[in-house]
């Protein structure tokens, strides 16, 4: 045994070890990765632990670098050292597990990498049912061409090292929708002719059947028509959930116009700011909304009599590529963008779908804002498959009022945000019962509230998806009838009429286990950004392999990788976006607002998590003039982002700092910023200090839900910052905690803690 | 990652009129033409945000006319 030794030379073990951790930032883009270590040395077995710390334009020498001085230090420890797990290593010299999911009890939760005598590497799969053999097998061929390209270019950034692509084509799906698209208003006056007795929309005991529903929108369409709205234009709707608004939207639509829902939460001048930068000539708005209606613009009533509309001629030369709607969101440099999306796309979502199965008897329930795209998914499943679309009431989101609206109706589709999904399986179970399929998106789901949901109705379809505005609502999904076995809840592979890819800077296919940008292509896809080509012009590129001559894909921004399975893992953001409450908001956007107040020199805002899994925001800032009144700064910083800015965007604590510190790069160092778990008591009535023993558990109680101290008993929920989601979660801590039943209703009127202990001790008061 | 070379673009069209941009080395994809503007993504894009005054695509432009 001379030159073939059974042991690898030191520095091939170093270059399994760097190439083990390239593979790993490849995969997760983790800046930190470590790495349990069990290498055999002249008899004896060293282990270990390494930690690594790496950026984008770390090099596989500098890596190498890091690895040799680690595996030396390893030596220098000598045997058996804390880490790894124990016993014997078998035939394999060298086992490294990447990732910082070490588990004490000996189960590995992070794959196995072994280099073999012959420097040949084999990974074990962890005991982790996201980890089968085929996900196994392409992590080490990631980590053998890490190695091999790392060692051709030693110089070059890991991060952009080119990998051998897979087989097969870069992009996955199916971009042609099942079904040709057509105009949804044509597909719902379909319905109203073949059976148009059916009930199409209910509401709180009002009610339209498909019949009626056609008459009154086209009513409607015909005085907007007499306004001027048809093919291209933008109609704005400022109405609370009711049957009303599902006629003012699809009225919208038949008049050959796009709708664009608007908060009536949201500053007067970002409805402004909205309706100008959409050309809004024409609004439909509720008498009591109908004030918010910016300037200039006609209002009309949605609800006047049938019989005095002007004479109705249906337009002609509309097409499925015309617009239906527009959403805004929050664009990079702090102006919103509203994404145009067209008939195509909304009828690629709820036609033929391969991942709902949506039947005629079917009962969807609207629920979430129609400036919300998954409104879109709840209005028009229903009413473009001639399913019936309860409309829960408008108002706050009070679970009990949620959970009797499902019964109620005999909803059997039921979509609900992460958020509140979370929230009704926490605090409202039985709202579930009936419900034949229920979905959710926008934010990351957990598992664990997905196998409670499972467990109380084990009968449920459960759908989690993923997907940005510009594809239409859903971009991937995943269905199952049994419950996540895994630690995270998958977002499934790509729906009917959707392909994606996976791609790096240079639009080149990154392999099967690497991050990169995900792509999306096919029917879904927005026509753009209204009246911004340049911005359009940098999302909705040319498809790269196209599957019809002249195809755009879309650039998501969001970072992910594919599975084996076909799966899409996601990642994370490739810029500074974050979820607040289910909406994307774009940090850089808040720090813009922020710094055009000329008391503030620097700001930075950061994401943190909420107690409750949400996200919240942080903003940091340099006041110009460092004698400023930190208070009154923070006031008025308030103030003025509340005017500027839609609720979500409003941080949820500002924090005046001297200095903000910086990265090498010279932008402020995120990292470096401080956490905050609770900020002071900023509210404009007096303290009252909680007295008796009730008060006072329920001032701890919301102190840690709401992160804020002190809390006094005469301190409203809402103003605290306390939203439905947060109600929710109270409500069920109240009963699992302190046992005991109050209803959202309860919480509502008596938002304060005295009033509820009075209602408490009141409602206890006969039995004592 | 930004310590590359700047890429230059290029701006490219559709058959339905829509603008991008592409990197101008390489091979447009099927479908799409250059438009003859080339330069930083920058200058591109405040190219096509001149030039792209009509974003609805030729087919829904011209249909009934």
């Amino acid at each position: 045994m001379s030159d073939t030794s059974a042991f690898p030379e030191a520095d091939t073990t170093a270059d399994a070890l760097a190439a083990v951790v390239g593979a790993w930032y490849r995969r997760t883009l983790q800046e930190r990765v470590i790495v349990g270590c069990r290498v055999a040395d002249e008899g004896r077995t060293l282990a270990g632990q390494a930690v690594f710390d790496l950026d984008a334009e770390h090099t596989h020498q500098e890596l190498l670098g890091q690895a040799t001085k680690a595996l030396g230090d390893l030596a220098d420890a000598g045997v058996g050292s804390c880490g790894g797990e124990s016993g014997d290593i078998g035939e394999s010299v060298v086992r490294f597990s990447a990732g910082a999911g070490r588990d004490v009890t000996g189960a590995h939760t992070v794959p196995l990498v072994e280099l073999g005598a012959d420097t040949s590497i084999v990974v074990t799969a962890p005991d982790d049912p996201a980890w089968d053999e085929r996900e196994a097998a392409a992590y080490a061929a990631l980590v053998r061409s890490v190695r091999t390209a790392g060692r051709a270019a030693p110089d070059a950034p890991i991060a952009r090292l080119v990998l051998p692509a897979d087989e097969g084509p870069a992009f996955w799906g199916t971009p042609q929708a099942p079904i040709e698209a057509a105009r949804i208003d044509d597909l719902i006056a379909g319905h109203a002719a073949s059976d148009p007795e059916a009930v199409a929309v209910s509401c709180a005991g009002q009610s339209l059947t498909r019949a009626e529903l056609d008459a009154c929108a086209t009513a409607l369409a015909a005085r907007l028509q007499f306004h001027g709205v048809g093919p291209d234009s933008v109609v704005a709707v400022l109405m609370h959930r009711s049957v009303d608004l599902i006629v003012a939207l699809v009225a919208v639509l038949k008049a050959g116009g796009a709708y664009l829902a608007l908060n009536p939460d949201d500053p007067a001048a970002r409805l402004a700011d909205l309706t100008r930068d959409a050309g809004v000539e024409v609004a439909l708005a509720q008498g009591d909304l109908a004030g918010l209606v910016p300037a200039g613009i006609t209002v009309v009533g949605p609800a006047e009599p049938l019989d005095q509309a002007p004479a109705w001629t249906p337009p002609t030369g509309l097409t499925p590529d015309h617009l239906a709607y527009v959403c805004y969101t929050s664009g990079s440099t702090g102006e919103p963008k509203g994404v145009g999306v067209p008939h195509r796309a909304v009828a690629r979502l709820v036609r033929g779908t391969d991942w709902v199965d949506i039947r005629p008897d079917d009962v969807f329930l609207h629920l979430s804002p129609v400036s919300f795209d998954a409104a879109t998914f709840e209005i028009f499943g229903a009413l473009v498959n001639g399913c019936r679309l309860a409309v829960l009431p408008g108002g706050r989101m009070e679970m009990d009022r949620l959970a009797a609206t499902v019964q109620d109706e005999r909803v059997s589709v039921l979509l609900l945000p992460t958020g509140l999904l979370h929230a009704t399986v926490s605090s409202t179970i039985d709202a579930f019962t009936g419900v034949r399929h229920v979905l959710t998106g926008g934010d990351v789901a957990s598992a664990e509230h997905v196998r409670r949901l499972f467990e109380a109705h084990p009968d449920v379809r459960f759908t989690n998806g993923y997907g940005p505005t510009e594809n239409t609502t859903y971009t991937t999904c995943w269905t199952t009838d049994t419950p996540p076995a895994s630690a995270s809840v998958s977002i499934g592979g790509p729906i009917s009429g959707t392909s994606v890819a996976i791609l790096d800077e240079d639009l080149n296919p990154v392999p099967t286990g690497v991050a990169g940008e995900l792509y999306a292509a096919g029917e879904g896809l927005a026509v753009g950004y209204l009246g911004k080509p340049g911005a359009t012009a940098a999302r909705f590129v040319p498809h790269p392999f196209p599957s019809r001559p002249g195809e755009r894909t879309y650039r998501t921004g969001d970072l992910a990788r594919r599975r084996a399975d076909g799966g899409v893992e996601f990642i994370g953001r490739a810029d500074q976006q974050v979820k607040v409450q289910g909406y994307r908001v774009e940090l850089g956007a808040v720090e813009d607002a922020l710094t055009r107040s000329p008391d503030v020199a620097v700001a930075a805002v950061a994401a943190q998590r909420e107690p409750q899994g949400g996200k919240r925001l942080i903003a940091y800032v340099v006041p110009a003039d460092p004698q400023a009144d930190t208070a009154e700064l923070v006031a008025g910083l308030r103030k003025r982002l509340g005017a500027e800015l839609p609720a979500y965007m409003v941080p949820w604590a500002v924090l005046v700092l001297p200095g903000l510190a910086l990265n090498r790069n010279g932008k402020v160092d995120r990292r470096a910023l401080p956490a905050v778990t609770r900020q002071p008591r900023d509210m404009w009535n007096e303290y009252v200090a909680p007295t008796t023993d009730l008060e006072r558990r329920l001032t701890d109680l919301w102190g840690q839900l709401l992160g804020i101290e002190p809390i006094g008993v005469e301190d409203d929920f809402f103003d605290l910052g306390g939203h439905s989601l947060m109600a929710a979660e109270l409500l069920a801590v109240l009963q699992s905690d302190l046992g005991l039943d109050v209803s959202a209703r309860t919480l509502y009127l008596q938002p304060t803690i005295a009033e509820l202990c009075a209602d408490i001790e009141q409602s206890a008061g006969p039995s004592d | 990652m930004s310590e590359m070379q700047p890429v230059r673009y290029a701006v490219v069209l559709n058959h339905e009129e829509q603008y991008s941009i592409w990197p101008a080395t390489r091979d447009v994809p099927a479908g799409w033409h250059a438009e003859g503007t080339e330069g930083s993504k920058e200058e591109c894009l405040e190219h096509i945000d001149r030039v792209w005054t009509d974003m609805r695509p030729l087919s829904v432009r011209t249909v009934g006319a």
